[in-house]
């Protein structure tokens, strides 16, 4: 799919493939049961049918990507890359549309009330609040730098699950968490000219203006929990591969340093 | 020209350096107790990052006037070898999560009939609808687990 994804976006599709395939957070979370691996999936077909021109694609587009926030709201930035792909007006209210009712439409084994899908938003929103505490922004930004590494207990107290009849508790440990935005380490810090490359790419339109939302988001999100940067890895994968084909030369000497320092 | 490779050099090998003392100035100042935990975790939050990013702006200077004509191929043998070692690393040390068997117990009920508008608020349904439903489908422990048969 990030193939497919890199014809339309990047010069170089088979390697953005190649690097997601060798991602080691991508082996490792393939074999666990987590909402983040059907929202990622998903996401990735909602851009890859926002990025065609009939209307047929966008309300596929806005399916998907209603199905993909039904599986876990953290990805709910790329629906900002899916309207900024949408050339006209109309077809970004379709999508925008078709994704609120595809999202609305997996509760219908559970129920028809609008009301009640409301009431259960506000308690997601009250349950996630409650437990999603300790780390402020900087700590994330300082660990998606990859200098930072946080260590568990995050949170100050242990994290009551709320579940069925009973309240499981998530117990501290004292084990070190290594933090990996980027999980082909060491590689880490190619994110220091990713990031303004991303904004430069901003004003082309061209594919690391992709990467801008999700990073963006993971800045703001707790540090600790490896799972979320499944959600960044196929952007980045398209974006790195696109940088690598453009910027050879240049990656080359930035990469030499940057070795050195994940040596030291 | 030179004047300005000469710079390039300059402050790339100065940054570089500057982050490697700070580095082990910090580890050595901690370890003999010279500096408590927290003045320890202040230099790792604040003067490490803040070299680094200035080693990063240094390289990405120096690549810009140097213009290398480094090819990249040679360097493929050397990123594999440390893909390679931060893979080992990975596998081994990435904790896998244990709300993974919670998505499991509540996918399961939700199959069986239970509403997700009762049980388990962390995120909407979809993604434990499936897992439920594959948990089941594969006969896995867990599913066996979470319908109290063992």
């Amino acid at each position: 799919m990030v193939c497919k994804l890199g014809h339309r976006l990047t010069r170089n599709p088979r390697l953005a493939a190649l690097l997601l395939a060798a991602d080691p957070l991508y082996l490792v979370y393939a074999s666990t049961p987590m909402p983040d691996v059907y929202a990622v999936s998903l996401a990735c077909i909602a851009v890859l049918l926002a990025a065609g021109n009939k209307m047929r694609d966008a309300l596929a587009s806005g399916v998907a990507m209603g199905l993909a926030l039904a599986s876990k709201w953290t990805i709910a930035p790329v629906v900002v890359t899916i309207l900024y792909l949408q050339r006209h007006l109309k077809k970004a209210v379709v999508m925008l549309a078709t994704m609120t009712l595809a999202y609305t439409a997996t509760y219908l084994p559970a129920t028809t009330s609008i009301h009640l899908i409301a009431a259960h938003q506000l308690k997601m929103i009250e349950f996630m609040s409650s437990q999603h505490l300790g780390i402020s922004c900087l700590d994330g930004f300082l660990a998606i730098l990859g200098f930072y590494t946080v260590r568990i207990p995050p949170h100050e107290e242990p994290l009551h699950m709320l579940f069925k009849g009973h309240t499981l508790i998530q117990p501290p440990t004292s084990a070190p968490i290594a933090l990996h935005l980027i999980s082909w380490n060491p590689g880490n810090l190619v994110l220091y000219p990713l990031l303004p490359l991303a904004l430069l790419a901003h004003r082309n339109r061209e594919v690391l203006a992709y990467l801008l939302p999700q990073a963006a988001f993971l800045l703001f999100t707790p540090p600790y929990y490896t799972w979320y940067r499944l959600a960044l890895a196929p952007p980045l994968a398209l974006a790195l591969a696109d940088l690598l084909e453009k910027y050879q030369q240049k990656l080359a000497m930035v990469y030499l340093i940057q070795l050195f320092l994940a040596l030291i | 020209m030179k004047a300005a490779k000469a710079l390039a050099l300059a402050s790339i090998t100065t940054s570089a350096l500057a982050y490697l003392v700070a580095s082990i100035a910090a580890e050595n100042l901690a370890s003999a107790s010279l500096i408590s935990f927290s003045e320890y975790m202040k230099l790792r939050y604040a003067l490490l990052p803040a070299l680094a990013i200035l080693t990063m702006l240094a390289a990405w200077f120096a690549a810009d006037v140097l213009k290398p004509s480094i090819p990249y191929q040679p360097l493929a043998p050397l990123l594999l070898c440390l893909y390679l070692l931060a893979l080992r690393e990975k596998l081994l040390r990435i904790e896998k999560c244990s709300d993974a068997y919670i998505y499991i117990e509540a996918g399961v009920a939700y199959i069986s009939g239970t509403s997700p508008l009762e049980l388990n608020w962390e995120h909407p349904p979809l993604a434990k609808y499936i897992i439920g439903l594959a948990s089941l489908i594969s006969r896995s422990y867990w599913a066996y687990a979470a319908q109290g048969q063992l």
